[in-house]
Formats: structure tokens, sequence, C-alpha cells
């Protein structure tokens, strides 16, 4: 093979096509997660620490992160603008398939608005957030003790609405590998063959 | 000759006569000044990367001044280190506690200057002294004194200064790091005056 040709397939590997996800879908998708999972947990233990600094820490960590999350999303969501996702699998029902763009709609939606939320908690909190200690994120509003406890709240509500709608796509993602017995998990995989031929 | 009133010092419910501790013959030339609104006291200090303002709701200032008798001027000011506000409960907790102003063991924090200089162009520079904590050291003030506009009779004196908050015991310990508190803290103030006759 000629090696403009196997750079054309490199660059095509990294788009997605009306089979499977490509490497940049798929390196948003699963860093993502990740970074979600990690941030999760920090919430969940920086919120239950007495004050303190131990809290202050891992608080502005958690803020620091949430930021990098926003800015993924973006980012991935300018890319799936200019890259159609792969179509549902022939077959599926209407039904199903109209529940599994709400719930990756829910999910973007929820990508955003989790750190927006935050964000907008802490400037209500006069607290604003630095950047890994780079730069400081310019607050969205003034600061307000009651909008701060309404935020916070609602964040800490998003948060629970999200482990419901992960749980389902999870769920979704497995009952189509092991049930259906389609290709909906495996295109979300990196390796897989489907693109080397 | 004026005499200063004796005005109670009343920021604590303390009672604590300023006035009597003027010398009321040596300041002959100086003017007697009472604060009026609007009257702040701010401080900036960076956490985790990030600055944020922070006010004393409750402060006294006594001020004899008068540019052509800086000889004779004195500045006396307390302030209620309880009263401290930074639009967030929780961090307002941590400050008024043991690891930071510990306003259990003391609450008063008072500046006190009897040496001025004129900088030129109505910029002036106080050598005073600092007692917080439980310390007490020397820090300067760079400061203007100039007329109100539409008040012929008032005058706002603004200015700032900075000092380590470690010389004087604020935050020890793990909150010592300068990564995550800065330890340089700003302090900016300003004050209406009108004359005491
Ligand atoms: C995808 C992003 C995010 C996730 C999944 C997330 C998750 C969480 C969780 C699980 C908690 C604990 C809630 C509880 O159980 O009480 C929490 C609290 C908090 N998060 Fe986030 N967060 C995210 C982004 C952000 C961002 C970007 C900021 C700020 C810039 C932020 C600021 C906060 C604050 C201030 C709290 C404490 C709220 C309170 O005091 O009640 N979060 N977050
Ligand atoms: C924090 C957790 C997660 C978030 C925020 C998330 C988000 C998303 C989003 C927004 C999409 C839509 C991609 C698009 O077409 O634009 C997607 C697709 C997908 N996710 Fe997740 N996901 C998460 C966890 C998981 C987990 C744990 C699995 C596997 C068990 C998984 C498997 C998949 C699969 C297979 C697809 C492709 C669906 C399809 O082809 O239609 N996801 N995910």
């Amino acid at each position: 093979m000629s090696q403009d040709c196997q750079e054309l397939i490199a660059i095509r590997k990294l788009k997605n096509t009306a089979e499977r996800y490509g490497i940049v879908s798929q390196a948003f998708h699963w860093l993502i997660v990740v970074l979600i999972i990690v941030q999760y947990q920090m919430g969940r233990i920086a919120e239950d620490l007495p004050l303190g600094f131990d809290k202050l820490v891992l608080m502005s960590r958690h803020k620091s992160l949430g930021m990098t999350i926003l800015g993924l999303a973006l980012l991935r969501l300018l890319w799936r603008l200019a890259n159609k996702s792969p179509g549902s699998p022939p077959g599926l029902h209407r039904a199903l398939q109209g529940l599994g763009r709400t719930t990756h709609v829910a999910l973007y939606g929820l990508l955003l608005a989790l750190p927006i939320t935050g964000w907008l908690a802490s400037s209500y909190a006069n607290s604003p957030v630095s950047w890994w200690g780079w730069f400081t994120v310019p607050d969205l509003v003034m600061p307000d003790k009651e909008n701060f406890e309404r935020l916070s709240e609602l964040h800490q509500l998003l948060t629970r609405f999200l482990i419901v709608v992960v749980t389902l796509h999870a769920a979704a993602a497995l009952v189509h590998h092991f049930y259906f017995k389609d290709d909906v998990l495996r295109r979300m995989l990196p390796g897989w063959p489907g693109l080397r031929k | 000759m004026i005499s200063y009133p004796d005005r109670i010092f009343t920021v604590l419910g303390l009672q604590i006569i300023f006035a009597a501790a003027l010398p009321t013959t040596a300041a002959a030339e100086a003017q007697a000044w009472q604060t009026i609104k609007p009257r702040s006291i701010t401080f900036v200090a960076v956490q985790a990367g990030a600055p944020f303002e922070g006010r004393f709701e409750q402060f006294e200032a006594l001020i004899q001044f008068s540019p052509d008798a800086l000889e004779e001027s004195r500045f006396q000011v307390g302030i209620d280190l309880a009263s401290v506000e930074t639009d967030y409960e929780d961090r307002d907790e941590i400050l008024r506690g043991a690891e930071f102003f510990d306003v259990k063991a003391e609450r008063l924090a008072v500046y006190e200057a009897v040496s001025f200089a004129d900088l030129g162009g109505n910029k002036f520079r106080a050598d005073g002294q600092l007692s917080l904590n439980g310390r007490r050291l020397p820090v300067v003030l760079a400061f203007t004194f100039v007329p109100a506009e539409e008040q012929r009779n008032q005058y706002i004196l603004r200015g700032h200064a900075e000092f380590n908050r470690l010389d004087f015991g604020i935050g020890l310990g793990d909150w010592a790091d300068e990564k995550w508190i800065s330890h340089t803290v700003e302090v900016h103030f300003s004050l209406q005056l009108t004359r005491i006759d």
C-alpha cells in the first residue's frame, strides 16, 4: 500500500462514517466518561468534607476539572455538527430510536448544564473559578447568597439526573450488544476492524 | 483649639473611648473628621489562584488630618473582624475561626498612624501600626485626600495598604500554602469625611 493511501485511511478513521464512530468521537466519548466519573466522585467527597483546607483544595480541583469538561463538551459538539453520527441500526423500533436520540440530547444537555450551573453557583458565592491556577475564569453574575443556594441545589439535582440518564444510556448500550447483538456498542469502541477493509 | 468630641467607639459595643486617647492640645491644628456614608474597608486575597474581594461591615475611624498640619495629624481605625463579609457563608465562617482571625480570642483590629508624609499632588503616606491577631506591626498606607464632588465641606480619604497575612499569623498550617491562599492581602479603603467642629 502506498504512503498516500495509508495516510488517507488514517484520516478517514478520525471521522465518523455511516457505520461507526471515528477516532475523534470515540476519544471525546471515553475521555469525557472517565472525567465525569472522577468529577462526580470529587463533588460528592468534597460535599461531605467538613469546612476546611481539604474541602477548598478538592472543590478547586472540582471546578477546574468541571471547566475542562465544559471546554471538551463544546469542542465535542462542534465536532458533532461537522460530523454526522452513524444512524440507528437497521430494524430498530422507532420508539427506541426516539428514546436513544432523546437520551443523547439529554446527555449533551447535562454536559453543558452541569458545568454552567456549577460556574454560576461559584460566581454567586463570590468565589471566582481559576482554571488549574493558570487563569481566572470571568464571573457570570454578581454575588448573591440566595441565588447561590438555588444554583447549588440545581447543580446537585442535575447530578442525580445525570446518574439516571447515564444508567439508562449504559444499560441500553449493553442491551444492544448482548440482547439485540448489533454493532451499537462496538462502533463506539476503538479498534473495531470495520474500517480496515 | 478644637477638642475632639467624646465619641464613643461603639463598633463592638465595647465602649472604647478613643477620644480620651487623643492628645487634644498637640493636635490643635489638624482638622478632626467624622466618617459618613459612603465608607468602606475592603480587601482582596487570592484563593486557589482566583482573586476575591471581601469587606468589613463594622468599623470606626477617628481621623484628624490636615494636609498642612501633618505633624499633628492622626488616624485611629478600629475594625470588627467578626463583621467580615465575603458573600459566602462558608468562607466567612472559616475567616472568623481559630485558624484565621480567631474572633473568639480578639475581634478588634486597630490601625494607628501618627506619622505622615506629603508625596505631592494630594497623595500622602501614613506610617502606622496595625494590631491584628495579637501582633502589632508597621503597615504603610498610601492615600489621597480630595474634596468630595458637590459637597464642598466634605472630603474623601481613599487609599490602600498591603501586608503579608503570615506576619499576623493569619491562616497557618495547611492554609499557609501560597498556592491556595495568597500571602499578600491588599486592603482598600474609601471614607467620606465631614468636619467635626
Ligand atoms: C460535568 C461537570 C460536573 C459534575 C458531574 C459535577 C458534579 C458535582 C457533584 C456530584 C457535586 C456534589 C453534589 C452533592 O452531592 O451534594 C458537586 C458539587 C459542586 N460543584 Fe460540581 N460538577 C460539575 C461541574 C462543576 C463546575 C464546572 C463547577 C464550578 C465551576 C462546579 C461547582 C460545584 C460546587 C460549587 C459544588 C458544591 C455545591 C454546594 O456547595 O452545594 N461543578 N458537583
Ligand atoms: C458519563 C457517562 C456518559 C456520557 C456523558 C455519554 C454520552 C454519550 C453521548 C452524548 C452519546 C451520543 C454520541 C453522538 O452520536 O453524538 C453517546 C453515545 C454512546 N455511548 Fe455514551 N456516554 C456515557 C457513558 C457511556 C457508557 C458507560 C457506555 C457503555 C456502556 C456508553 C456507550 C455509548 C455508545 C455505545 C454510544 C453510541 C450510541 C449510538 O451509536 O447511537 N456510554 N454517549
